[in-house]
Formats: C-alpha cells, structure tokens, sequence
C-alpha cells in the first residue's frame, strides 16, 4: 500500500498527470479534435517513459480531454468532443445569457464527480471481474471480442454495413505480420518492416491524427477564414451548493455512464446523451431543459466523464477496450510490454493498483486545473487553424517516426491518414476499425483455441452459458439499434413517401 | 443522392478488393504448412479468408442497400461545376502529397531541414499571410524538436 501511494505521488508521475489533464483539456477544447486524437498525437511521448509515467500522462489526457469538450460546447455551440454533443443544448443558451462561466464550472464539478464515482467503481468491480475472467476459456474470450465489435458496429446506428465493413478490415490489418502460431508469413509483400505487424500506434497516429490534418487543411483553404466566433468567458458567480441541488441526478447519470462504459465498444458520447434523455424525463421541469438549464449541463457532464473509469475495466481485466479511446491505450501498454487481461491481477504485481489509484489523483488535478485555468483554456479555442494543421502534421510525423526511429511507420502513418480521410468523408465510422485492430490478435488465437478443443464444430459458443449469453449480449447491442433505425426509417417513409438518401 | 453514387463506388471497390484478396493475396501471401493441430483445419489462411468473405458479402448487402435507395430518391441532385468536382478530388491530394514530400524530405535530410521548408509552405497552401503565423510555427517546431531530441532522446 505505502509502495502504491509512494508511486502515485511521485514528483514525476504527478508532473504527467498535470501534462496529461491540461493536454487533454486544451485539445478536448478545440473543435475537431477529439479524446481519441489527443491519445494518439500524445503516445509517442511516452515511448522513453516508464509505464505508470505515461499511463498517468494518457489517463489525464482521457480524463481532461472529456471535460474540455465541455468548454467549445458552451461557449461555440460547438461540442469540442462527441462527449460533449449533449452539453450543448443547455450549456450554450447559458453562455448566452451571459454565464458562461457558471456553465463551465457546472461542467467541470460535475465532470469531476462523474470521474471519481467511475473510480470507485473500477476499483470495487475489476478485482472481481478479473477473478471471474481467470476461469474464462478461449470461447468466452472470443465472444467478449465479438460483443466488443459488435457494440461497436452498433453504436454507428443507422450504418450497421459500414461498421461491420470498417471492422473486418481492422481485423485484416491486425492479420499482417508473422503468425504466431504457425509462424509464417502474411500479407508482408515481401517487406521486412512487417515482420512485428503493422504499428498500431503510426495507423491510430494517421487514421485520427493525420486524416484530421488533411480535413482541416481542405477546408481552411476552402473556407479562408481560421476566426472563430466564440462567447465572452464570464467570471462563474454560481456556488456549489446550487450545484449539488442536483445530486441525484449526478448519482443517476454516474451509473448510466459507468454501465455504458463497462460495456465494450461504446463511450462518452452515448452515456452523455442517455444521462441528459434520462435527466430530463424525470426532472419537475423538463421545459427548461433546452433554455439554459443547470441540470441540462450536470447530467451529461456526470455522464460522460463517469465513462471515464468503466471503461478501464474491460480494458484492465479481460484486455478488451470500453471504447476507442481506451483502444489507444492498449497500444501504449504494449509499447511498455504489458498485456492488460486478467494476469494484471493474478500476478500480485500492484502495477494495476496504482493505475485505478492514480485515476482519483488525475480526477483532482483535473478539477484544480479546471478552477483555476478554465480562462485561459476559454481563449485557447481561438488559436487559429492555419497554426494548429501544420503544428498537428509535425507532431504526427514525429511521433511515427519515434515508434522505431525510421521513416517507415511514417509511410503508413501517412497511408492511413489518407485512409481515414477518406472513409470519415464517406461516412464509414472509424471506432469499429480501431476495437477491431486491437482486438484482431487475441481473436483469433481465442477462436483457433476455441475450435481446437471442439474438435472444429463452432457449436462450442452456443453450448457454453457464459459464451452463448455474451453473444446474446453482443446480437442485442448489435440489432437494437438497427431495429431502432428501421423504425425511424419507415416513420420517415410514411412521412416523405420514400427511403431518404 | 451525390453521398449514395459515392457509396455505391466505394462498396464496389470494397467487393474488388475482397474478391482480389480471397482470389489472389491469401494464397500467394500465406504459404500453407502442416498444422501442428492435426486434423483441425484451421491455418493461418482461415480467419483471413473469413475475413474478406465476410466483408465482401457486407459491401455487396451495401450495394443492394445503395441501389433501393437511389430508386427512391425524390429530390434532384444539385449539379456540381467542374471546378468544384476538382477541388473536392485536387485538394485532398495536394496536401497529402506535401504531407508525403514532408516525410521524404524527413527521411533524407533530417527534422530540422523538413520542417524548415514545411512550414512555409504550408502556410503559403493554407493562404496565411499574418507573419507571426509563421513565427508560432516554427516556435512550435522547435520546441518540438527540444523535447523529442533532448528529454525523451529520439534522434530527429
């Protein structure tokens, strides 16, 4: 215990955890650039690092990265992040009416109580998990990773076709490289770089990194104007006990976050969104929902940020990430050698332990940063896009290079970049890709497993409970929202007399 | 209606690539060996060929999707000029071509010089004319340059 706290209070790891939270702040902030693309533009920092130093940095990052989304959302109308999307609907009538401030001190209290709730949870709940995941086998194994893609592919609603398309090319990307278990070669073409795979740190680098300077380049020529129109900033005059008037609801959207997050494949953006539908139908006053509602702005926040921690639990303790930011993390534990799964706490190391505790002190650093810069973080989502594009492109290069310092990784860096610009312009969603990618290995050596103990029927997936429920689980998440959407779809028929295109 | 024609594109490559992978990569890329497992079938082929069968199949679910669609648009598609259709195409292929000269140029002469040239550049592409634009930049190039080099020692 004494080693634990030693570790999460040292002088370094705490410096990363202010890096990491003001980082993810910053880039959370500005409109376009998302959790997911702060992780990646932020891994290759930690190459030199020791493991907990960059856990700490990635984790301030997430945790930041989440509330910053908050600030462009209040004060542009603009959600700096998707987990952000509902903070808007009360967050900017309230920057209108001039308390800008007190919303973005709602956001960050609220953001603060989220993540520390989903801490808590992430330490009662993956110790438990991991001592049930030890007695999993390899068909319960590739179930998870199949209930991981299909909440995924889900989670894209109305283009379950596109997910399941940007899914099986994840997975045909994590193919490349040597087999490991026949060991020989696939899809190399001849190329020796390929031997370990392909990097999934330079294609996380172009597929959100790079295809977001491509983006943003295009239409900052298009568009020649880089000024962002954006609300004053107002000193905050609400207290906190105006705040805390809505603890329940905070109570309710920590537990709607924290489910979602736990549940693979999903994140913030989702648990947001439930937490504000949720606040408002059981609030007394679901009309002022939409006006400038504090409550409007407490749901979410909580929400969002309450994903925070869950999401560390499938990732930590079955090695399947809660979404796609957390993907990014696993490239950054296998960078550092580790394999997340239930061997973190099997095997005695407290190397886990410092991880879920450190989680609680990023959570403080991001609520003191939050107090005491939210001002200066107000006026950083005015940098101007013709600085950040160029700026983002050195980044990017440089971070692929410090992979394995050649110019390979930048090469595919710079290959998925144009990827991922192509298939995000065509509507193609990039998480299913990621969670696959990431996924792809343990997959497949699960489902060889699998099909070796019985005997090759496939049956064993279905006459397993555990399996056969997950992958219920992983057909409900999948067809839920396509039932979902094919309802919408023939309201809107009846409605327009024809499928919209 | 412009979205849908693109789907459309992009799900019949999406079905050429599956079939050329099934067809042709798999067998040339994977060679064969006797698994040790046996008489289990599965090699190192197998989840590959699921794979592409799997995501063949989706992108041809995609095109007949596409097709009921397209008959049931009602609304006119707006015409496009020329110049916009090139613009849409030219320019994401400018900047990923000087993103590509930039990586080259990395490559051969090194961080320092690349970004030198870069910058510029670019902002001249992106139509920057305010001089401290240009000054922020490469601050910020250099600081990068400070930390990678100095504190974390990759050698740019």
């Amino acid at each position: 215990m004494l080693e634990i706290l030693m570790v999460m209070f040292a002088p370094l790891n705490l410096l990363m955890m202010v890096v990491g939270v003001c980082a993810g702040i910053i880039i959370g902030a500005l409109p376009g650039l998302n959790v997911i693309f702060a992780i990646s533009v932020l891994l290759p920092f930690t190459f030199g690092m020791d493991s907990i130093a960059s856990m700490y940095l990635l984790l301030g990052t997430y945790c930041g990265g989440t509330f910053g989304g908050s600030i462009s959302a209040i004060l542009i109308n603009t959600p700096g992040t998707p987990a952000a999307c509902a903070t808007v609907f009360d967050g900017y009538p309230l920057a209108q009416k001039g308390r800008a401030g007190d919303a973005l001190k709602t956001a960050l209290i609220s953001s603060f109580v989220g993540g520390i709730i989903s801490c808590f949870a992430l330490l009662f709940f993956a110790p438990q998990i991991a001592s049930m995941a030890t007695k999993f086998g390899a068909p319960e194994i590739f179930s998870l990773c199949v209930f991981g893609m299909a909440a995924a592919i889900g989670i894209a609603g109305d283009k379950p076709v596109k997910g399941l398309i940007m899914a099986c090319m994840g997975l045909a990307f994590s193919t490349v490289g040597i087999d490991s278990s026949e060991g020989g070669q696939r899809f190399m073409f001849g190329n020796m770089y390929l031997l370990a795979g392909i990097s999934s740190v330079a294609i996380m680098l172009g597929v959100f990194a790079m295809a977001e300077v491509l983006d943003k380049s295009v239409n900052t020529f298009q568009a020649d104007e880089d000024k962002v129109s954006s609300l004053t900033y107002t000193k905050s005059t609400i207290k906190l006990k105006e705040i805390f008037k809505y603890w329940k609801t905070m109570l309710w959207s920590s537990v709607y976050g924290i489910v979602i997050g736990a549940i693979p494949g999903t994140g913030g953006a989702v648990a947001a969104m439930m937490s504000y539908n949720e606040a408002r139908r059981k609030s007394r006053h679901p009309e002022k929902f939409g006006t400038g509602s504090i409550e409007g702005v407490v749901a979410p926040e909580t929400g969002n940020n309450a994903t925070t921690g869950a999401t560390l639990i499938p990732l930590l303790t079955l090695g399947i990430p809660g979404d796609a930011s957390v993907a990014v993390l696993i490239g950054a534990l296998t960078m550092q050698g580790i394999i997340p799964g239930p061997s973190l706490f099997a095997s005695g190391s407290s190397w886990v332990y410092m991880i879920m505790g450190g989680l609680f002190i990023v959570n403080v650093v991001m609520l003191l940063e939050g107090l005491f810069f939210t001002k200066l973080f107000a006026n950083l989502i005015k940098v101007p896009v013709k600085i950040l594009t160029p700026c983002i492109m050195m980044l990017c290069v440089v971070g692929a290079f410090s992979i394995a310092s050649n110019a390979f990784n930048i090469i595919v860096m710079m290959l998925f970049g144009a990827f991922g610009y192509v298939f995000r312009k065509n509507d193609f969603p990039l998480a299913p890709f990621i969670i696959a990618l990431v996924l792809g290995k343990l997959m497949e050596s699960n489902l060889r497993r699998s099909l070796i103990l019985s005997q090759g029927s496939p049956m064993i997936f279905v006459t397993r409970p555990i399996s056969l429920l997950i992958l219920v689980l992983a057909v409900l998440s999948l067809a839920y929202p396509m039932i979902r959407s094919v309802i919408e779809e023939k309201k809107h028929q009846k409605q327009d007399g024809g499928p919209t295109a | 209606m412009k979205q849908l024609k693109k789907d459309m594109v992009l799900y019949i490559i999406l079905v050429i690539i599956s079939l050329l992978f099934y067809f042709v990569a798999i067998p040339q890329q994977i060679p064969l060996r006797s698994s040790w497992s046996g008489d289990i079938t599965f090699t190192s082929r197998t989840f590959p060929y699921l794979l592409f069968f799997v995501m063949g199949v989706a992108a041809l679910i995609g095109i007949v999707q596409t097709v009921i669609k397209i008959r049931w648009v009602t609304q006119p598609e707006e015409q496009q000029g020329i110049k916009d259709i090139l613009q849409n195409i030219l320019l994401p292929v400018y900047f990923f071509l000087l993103a590509i000269g930039y990586a080259m140029m990395f490559d051969r002469f090194g961080y320092a010089i690349a970004t030198a040239i870069m910058i510029p550049v670019y902002l001249v592409s992106l139509k920057c004319k305010k001089w401290y634009y240009y000054a922020i930049t490469y601050g910020v190039g250099i600081t990068v340059f400070v930390v990678f080099k100095f504190l974390l020692n990759i050698p740019l």
